[in-house]
């Protein structure tokens, strides 16, 4: 967990910052938690980004279910083991878009927020490390 | 046709006793657990045929040539096939998660908090010193573990004691997760750990295991065969250099083992000697030790979340117990249910590696505080 602070327009809040995945973090403000989902546009290709020490700004403050477009990168490393996530179909939040097997465990890992799936970028049988890009969504078209 | 030639033929049917047909009846439920339920199959398979075998009438197979003694003589009563099913644990045991958290290693020993509150309920309730300790050690889940103490400190309750630690190894999925619930707020399960980014070297990797025998060995002598056969498989493994051994011990080792340990338990479990009150009483005690251990575990676990300003997920505590890896994928699907982003499965992987150990130390502890010789 780190502190910052935060300046917009004049205005000043303190946020405490907390990684969860290389691009999703816990953040606090105000003592409300939000989940807040970092990803480059400029990137023809979004892809995770690097974490230097103050990467923490500006993040689109998002309440969970409301989070959208990004990348779902692996929360822990492992081998895909099946890919139920379809490219082009929409996906509600909690749904399974893979499994991952992890120390023989068979993990589910679902879907962060109500989305469509723009493209699945693991194939079954390969083994990935922690933070790797998994599923890259799209917002929810109209 | 006389009398007396009727006799001979019949003299199965003549010797059937209730407790026989009792045990066959055990016996036929061990089946059903192993088969149809799935409980452990490797090891309830055999002990139930083991069972069957045995409790029939006149069983030649007891004889002093009969193949179950053989096999019992061969392998259980001289402490040999739970150390070579220990060879392949090691084999088969990945320590890394545990020395990427080597603080991990507290959960495991307060993991084994449960063996000794059940060793002093079982004295209370009129066991002798030797048995409360063999009936304790089922409360780390770790049946190998569990042969090897009672082996040496308990014989006659062999059967009833290898039978609770792996019916409950296969009840783990049901036991620990209501004592979970019952000890920790939703808001402490919902505690995320972040997977943590480290990798451990391959020298580092080699060396754990020789530098915990050595340890364990100066510091608990009688647990030197238990650690000592652990780590033989897992240097093993993890030293790269004999794949074939690693694999050997892994699969056709401890498959072979597996069925000659699970036959010979199966011999011991003889009506006239299993179906006492005692044997009740254990298979209850067994299973409260093992609910306390978890328990202790997660209090424990509670401890290092609030020292650590509630970034450990205490529900890790509770897998500080042996049975690997069913514990920490238990704990793992817990944090799931209650939040699908929450993947602390490395990290209970972690204390319950240190369970692993520390449920083989806490046998060897048990030895010497016996005074086995």
């Amino acid at each position: 967990m780190r502190r910052y602070q935060l300046t917009v327009g004049g205005r000043s809040v303190e946020i405490a910052v907390e990684e969860l995945a290389a691009d999703r973090f816990q953040v606090a403000l105000d003592g409300q938690q939000y989940e807040v989902t970092l990803e480059a546009l400029d990137a023809a290709h979004p892809t995770p980004v690097p974490l230097p020490q103050a990467q923490a700004a500006p993040p689109s403050l998002t309440a969970p279910p409301a989070a959208a477009a990004g990348i779902l990168t692996a929360p822990l490393p492992g081998t895909v083991l099946t890919i139920e996530a379809v490219p082009g179909r929409p996906i509600r939040r909690g749904e399974p878009v893979l499994v991952l097997e992890a120390m023989k465990m068979q993990n589910i890992i679902r879907a962060p927020a109500d989305a469509v799936v723009a493209e699945v970028l693991v194939a079954p049988g390969q083994a990935v490390g922690y933070g790797e890009p998994l599923v890259r969504f799209e917002a929810k078209g109209p | 046709m006389s009398a007396d030639f009727l006799a001979r033929l019949a003299q199965g049917v003549l010797n059937l006793s209730w407790q026989s047909l009792v045990m066959i009846a055990v016996a036929g439920l061990l089946l059903y657990l192993a088969i149809v339920r799935d409980y452990e199959p490797l090891l309830l398979l055999p002990i139930g045929a083991g069972a069957l075998l045995a409790n029939l009438p006149l069983s030649p197979l007891l004889g002093e040539q009969g193949m179950l003694t053989v096999i019992y003589r061969a392998g259980i009563e001289n402490e040999l096939f739970p150390l070579l099913i220990f060879i392949g644990i090691g084999a088969l045991t990945d320590f890394g998660p545990l020395l990427e958290n080597p603080r991990m290693v507290l959960l495991g020993a307060a993991g084994q908090f449960g063996i000794f509150a059940t060793l002093l309920l079982a004295l209370a309730l009129g066991f002798t010193r030797n048995e409360a300790a063999s009936i304790g050690i089922i409360g780390a889940i770790d049946g190998p573990t569990s042969i090897y103490v009672s082996g040496i400190l308990a014989p006659q309750l062999l059967g009833p004691i290898t039978v609770a630690a792996y019916s409950y190894m296969a009840l783990v999925p049901v036991i620990m997760p209501p004592v979970i619930r019952l000890l920790t707020s939703q808001r402490e399960r919902r505690i995320r750990m972040p997977y943590s980014q480290r990798t451990i070297s391959k020298r580092t990797r080699v060396i754990f295991p020789i530098a915990a025998t050595i340890i364990v060995g100066i510091l608990v002598p009688f647990a030197t065969p238990l650690v000592g056969s652990l780590m033989l498989g897992n240097l093993m493994r993890e030293s790269g250099a004999v794949e074939r051994l690693t694999h050997a011990s892994a699969n056709e080792l401890a498959n072979i083992v597996t069925l000659f340990l699970g036959l010979a338990v199966g011999s011991t479990m003889v009506g006239t000697e299993f179906l006492r009150l005692s044997t009740l009483l254990i298979l209850l005690l067994g299973i409260l030790a093992f609910a306390i251990d978890t328990a202790a575990g997660l209090l424990f676990g509670k401890l290092l979340s609030a020292l650590s300003g509630g970034r450990i997920n205490p529900i890790i505590g509770a897998a500080g117990i042996s049975a690997f890896p069913m514990a920490a994928r238990v704990v793992q699907r817990i944090a799931a249910e209650e939040d699908f982003e929450n993947f602390i499965l490395f990290h209970a992987m972690g204390a319950n590696a240190a369970g692993q150990v520390a449920s083989v130390v806490a046998g060897g502890v048990l030895l010497a505080l016996m005074g086995a010789g």
